[in-house]
């Protein structure tokens, strides 16, 4: 664990200590980091995606990577779960602490890992079974479950994701048969059916109308109170509304990380004001 | 803007429709032709079919004739193909969809592999009749037939399934000499043993389970002491093979009956000189057989010699052990030697090789189809790969790939060319069991087509309405699959 | 969130779980999907070797028949070398006291009824696809493709049935009473078992190329159509060319097919290939009966031979090999061509 040093100063000429941008916050006061990422670099083949990259992600609060297409950002996300060990020619260095272990450890088993980090995608994936299956289907996999309790765990994470209320009559519907929205949310309900620490999204909503849009983004702040949240998204305006904190990426480089408040309104690196004013990206 | 020339409405008009109308003829005439087709087997096959037909023999006269056998052996070989290339191809169609490998080498590999079974799905069907032939049916060719290992196939048979079943120990109450052969393919608790000239009453023997006391340990004594012959018998007439056949005289037979029954000689209690003197007898008669058709002699000699070891140990009767349960084996369907000979697994394999390539295609292109989000889902649940494989690539591609085995399997139940040299025509009966010989239905409609006399090629036609029939039910499956699970999702 | 998780444990202690249930056995979970893994890699290695074993049996077999060594079925020494095989234009292999074996006659004869399958097949299987594509109501489409795909899996026997029982006496049939068929048709002809296996091609042909020309995106048909062409300039000058590899693709197939087409042949034929020694006027009397590849390993198959190790036996092989080398590359072409000219459309 990493709790916030009380000694870190803020008003240094030098960008300042990545967990340092954790203290000038401000939102609530309890920001302690539940995962540290250190001089994080990651290749495809000879291309290097990620430079450098170090910063922490704190402990049940929403943090937004933001950044134009091909910044990385999508590539680092899927590394803290290691997704990305599925792609050839694919390697990465550095350390992604999480309780004293790195992630990026040859010998961590990714299996265990998985189940502990969930993993929301772009798309909505829901297999081509029943809602109910769906929603079993990850605690079904770690668990021996009597019929009760996976009834249970399928309510839960259904009202957990806002979905219970829709779908409660026709948990024997194929999940197909749900809108795009919807299936999102089930997508949700089935990620945090695992019980996991850590919710990664990447882009949720891009496939997403607005009023779908909104239901995930209210879901989100309901689920920060119990779950570390790290989400992609190229949409500023949900990265303002939604998250505490905010990573911009250009290029592969992290160029600025701190509180979302403070990102919007008063960013101290140039690109990152380009950016978020619309002038580029 | 210069003044160019206009193209013709007109003619550009014409042309449309004339082409229109040519493409239009072309599959009107397309569908005339099938129409003949269609009614040019009609005509002539369905005067022919009735009940009788689906059931009867083959017979020389064509009125007689039926594709009962045929029918019979159409589905045992494609029972056997699809039991075989079905999990195969599925197998390997997941192997190589799932599990690409990464490093350069196995990459290359993998690409040849892959490249080789897309050309072999298109290399002639009557290739792979010949291969079948070469890889089946006598593995490698005839001169191999005394290979260790194929004879392990046989003798592991005899021995162990066949002749350690069951014992019996036959008492006779009259005299007259028995054989194991007189007592034919069934051994009944009763029976009366017959003279074979005249028909009467021979003797009276009473068939009981060995039993036990002294009776039982004389027994199991001789039957100990001759156990070794089988084996020394084997090696001496293997040495006395030339191109699969056994050379034998009179002479040799001797030295052959020395050769297998030395290691026996401080031990049995029958007569040494007698011994040898029946074994040459029998040796001698083999004379010219292949390794297949000695099996039965050789069970003989071995009965024989038995017997005499059982008359030295004291036993008046006769114990049959394990002959006449052998001989009924040979006819259980599970019966298996090798070469697999001309036979349904030879036949079935066979067609396993033409669709394989066909089968393994497209259960990739299925699982293909499936999306990566879906494989992705299941590993970021923390599912291993095969869970993602298990529970829901297979699940989602499962309709594909059944819809491509149906296809294929009817492609098989058609395929006349590669069987042409491992089945037979005109077989009176279906098969019994995976060595037996089997006819298939495009085999005898070939047969019959190519008989000049216009009544067989009334029953060809009838056999062809009745291979149509067996293909749309399997197109109709394979439709009604497509459609099911297309609605379900 | 507690701070006291030991470092170096922070995987395996499930720190929040609140899921009922117990956990399930890793250990058994591992080792099953070892033993399934296994029994793919297993059932994978078994054809895969059966993929390559088909390549060298039909090598092992084949070099067998030359270089002498072995007796014809009358006792005979044999002595066949490649240089006859390859070169020699006669073929007498069963009968006669000189046995010959020179392949070209077979592979005239197999490319006889071939050219003929193919210019019954192309034309029509073309104009069918198109007609299919770019001309046909919906609902015509929606069930002549079904029943095109459902023909191509008729058996071939059936289709030889049909040429010896329909299209010989057809083509034999005097259409001016009391004047002679002109063509003089033999009872086995190149014709009639060329004809008949260009109308098992067409399928072949139509129904690939079909999907060849569908799989041309709309966009560029509305591109056309757009700038004033008519349905006819559309799809001859823009759908045809853009989907000419997967038809080209097609078409060599229904041509390995027609080169690999044995129970047609067999049974509309005959026994006798063209006799290239006596001139190659020969190879144009379509009238006549010819021999392909394919049906002279029939012609073994059903006949007396059945020493296998005789000459006329191993000559099948020699046969297969040869039929196998041309399929293959008939196939490799068309794979090129599929992937090298490609055109691909988001």
């Amino acid at each position: 664990m990493m709790p916030v040093t009380e000694s870190a100063e803020s008003n240094l000429a030098a960008p300042p200590p990545p967990t340092a941008a954790l203290r000038d916050t401000g939102p609530a006061a309890q920001t302690d980091t539940l995962v540290e990422i250190r001089s994080f670099n990651c290749w495809y083949g000879d291309f290097q995606a990620i430079h450098n990259l170090s910063m922490p992600i704190a402990d049940r609060q929403v943090t937004a990577f933001i950044g134009p297409s091909g910044c990385g950002k999508s590539t680092f996300l899927r590394w803290i779960n290691r997704m990305n060990d599925l792609i050839p020619g694919a390697r990465a260095e550095g350390t992604i602490d999480l309780h004293g272990d790195n992630l990026l450890d040859k010998g961590t088993d990714v299996v265990t890992l998985r189940r502990k980090i969930g993993m929301v995608f772009q798309k909505p994936n829901p297999f081509p079974k029943s809602i109910y299956d769906n929603i079993a289907f990850g605690p079904r996999l770690h668990l021996k479950l009597s019929r009760s309790e996976t009834d249970e765990i399928v309510e839960n994470s259904l009202k957990g994701a806002a979905l219970w209320g829709e779908v409660k009559d026709r948990l024997k519907d194929s999940a197909l048969s749900l809108s795009g929205g919807q299936q999102q949310r089930l997508c949700i309900a089935r990620a945090i059916a695992a019980e996991p620490e850590i919710l990664l999204m990447d882009e949720p909503c891009s496939a997403l109308d607005p009023k779908s849009t909104v239901a995930i983004e209210d879901l989100m702040s309901e689920l920060k109170k119990k779950y570390t949240i790290a989400i992609v998204t190229h949409n500023m305006q949900q990265a303002a509304r939604a998250s505490d904190f905010t990573a911009f990426f250009f290029e592969g480089k992290l160029i600025e990380f701190g509180a979302t408040a403070q990102i919007f309104t008063n960013p101290e690196s140039k690109q990152t004001e380009d950016y978020i004013t619309g002038r580029f990206g | 803007m210069p003044d160019y020339q206009p193209t013709s409405r007109k003619a550009r008009q014409i042309k449309n429709t004339l082409f229109q109308a040519v493409a239009m003829t072309a599959a009107g005439v397309a569908l005339i032709v099938l129409a003949t087709l269609l009614l040019s087997i009609g005509t002539r096959g369905f005067p022919r079919l009735d009940g009788n037909f689906i059931t009867d023999p083959m017979s020389s006269d064509p009125h007689a004739a039926g594709v009962g056998p045929a029918l019979l052996g159409s589905i045992s070989i494609l029972a056997v193909c699809a039991l075989s290339a079905i999990p195969l191809g599925v197998a390997s169609a997941i192997l190589l969809e799932e599990y690409r490998p990464k490093a350069k080498f196995p990459r290359m590999l993998h690409g040849f592999i892959q490249s080789n079974i897309t050309n072999l799905a298109g290399v002639p069907s009557i290739v792979y009749g010949i291969l079948g032939f070469s890889l089946f049916v006598t593995m490698f060719s005839s001169e191999n037939l005394n290979d260790p290992w194929v004879d392990f196939g046989q003798d592991f048979y005899l021995e162990y399934t066949g002749a350690g079943g069951d014992s019996y120990y036959v008492e006779t109450t009259e005299g007259g000499e028995l054989t194991p052969a007189t007592l034919g393919m069934d051994v009944p608790i009763y029976a009366s043993i017959r003279d074979a000239e005249s028909g009467g009453p021979l003797a009276d023997v009473r068939v009981v389970p060995a039993g036990d006391g002294e009776l039982e340990e004389a027994r199991r004594g001789a039957r100990s002491r001759l156990r070794k012959v089988n084996r020394s018998m084997r090696s001496a007439l293997r040495s006395a093979t030339v191109n699969g056949a056994l050379q034998v005289d009179a002479a040799s037979a001797q030295d052959i009956a020395d050769q297998m029954l030395t290691p026996l000689r401080e031990d049995i209690k029958a007569d040494y000189e007698e011994m040898k003197s029946v074994a040459a007898a029998e040796i001698a008669a083999m004379n010219g057989l292949n390794a297949t058709d000695q099996i039965l002699p050789r069970r003989q000699l071995y009965d024989k010699l038995l017997d005499k070891e059982f008359a030295a140990a004291g036993l008046k009767g006769l114990i049959i052990e394990g002959t006449a349960p052998l001989r009924k084996e040979q006819e259980k369907w599970y019966y298996i030697q090798f070469p697999f000979g001309k036979g349904i697994l030879a036949g079935g394999l066979t067609l396993m090789l033409v669709i394989l390539p066909v089968i393994i295609v497209s259960s990739q292109e299925s699982i293909r189809a499936v999306s990566q989000e879906m494989r992705a889902g299941v590993l970021a649940l923390g599912g291993t790969k095969w869970q993602a494989i298990e529970k829901v690539v297979l699940p989602t591609a499962i309709p594909g790939i059944c819809t491509g085995a149906i296809l294929a399997l009817s492609r098989a139940i058609g395929e006349a060319a590669p069987i042409l040299l491992i089945g037979y025509v005109g077989l009176q009966s279906g098969p019994s069991n995976l060595m037996a010989g089997f006819s298939a239905l495009p085999l005898e409609i070939y047969n019959w087509t190519s008989e000049p006399e216009e009544a067989f090629r009334d029953a060809a036609a009838a056999g062809i309405i009745v291979l149509l029939a067996v293909l749309f039910s399997f197109n109709a499956v394979a439709v009604f699959i497509r459609q099911k699970f297309q609605q379900a999702n | 969130m507690s701070s006291s998780t030991t470092p170096g444990n922070g995987l395996t202690a499930n720190t929040r779980s609140a899921l009922p249930g117990r956990a399930r056995s890793t250990l058994i979970r591992d080792i099953k999907e070892r033993l399934i893994l296994g029994t793919i890699v297993l059932c994978g290695v078994i054809t895969i070797s059966i993929t390559i074993l088909i390549l060298f049996i039909l090598a092992r077999e084949a070099s067998g028949f030359f270089g002498g060594g072995i007796t014809d079925v009358q006792g005979r020494e044999a002595n066949v070398s490649l240089a006859d095989f390859l070169f020699s234009l006669e073929w007498n292999p069963l009968q006669g006291s000189e046995k010959e074996f020179g392949i070209w006659p077979l592979i005239v004869g197999t490319f006889q009824v071939t050219l003929v399958a193919m210019c019954i097949a192309i034309p029509v299987g073309l104009m069918v696809a198109i007609w299919l594509s770019e001309f046909a109501p919906p609902k015509a489409r929606a069930v002549l493709k079904p029943l095109i795909e459902i023909i191509a899996g008729v058996p071939t026997v059936v289709f030889g049935y049909f040429a010896l029982t329909f299209v010989t006496p057809l083509l034999q049939f005097n259409w001016w009473p009391g004047q002679d068929n002109p063509f003089d048709i033999q009872i086995f002809n190149v014709m009639a078992a060329g004809l008949t296996v260009g109308i098992m091609c067409i399928p072949i042909v139509a129904s690939l190329s079909e999907d060849a020309l569908r799989a041309v995106p709309r966009a560029l048909r509305e591109g056309a159509y757009g700038l004033g062409s008519s349905r006819f300039e559309t799809s001859v000058k823009v759908v045809f060319p853009a989907a000419l590899s997967g038809v080209v693709a097609a078409c060599l197939l229904a041509f390995a097919r027609a080169v690999g087409e044995t129970m047609i042949v067999a049974l509309a034929a005959g026994l006798n290939p063209p006799d290239l020694a006596s001139g190659l006027g020969r190879v144009f009397e379509l009238n006549e009966g010819t021999q392909t590849m394919t049906g002279y390993m029939v012609s073994v198959f059903f006949g007396d031979i059945t020493t296998q190790d005789s000459v006329e036996y191993k000559s099948v092989y020699a046969v297969g090999m040869t039929l196998f080398l041309i399929t293959l590359v008939i196939t490799i072409i068309g794979a090129y061509i599929r992937k090298r000219f490609r055109q691909q459309y988001e």
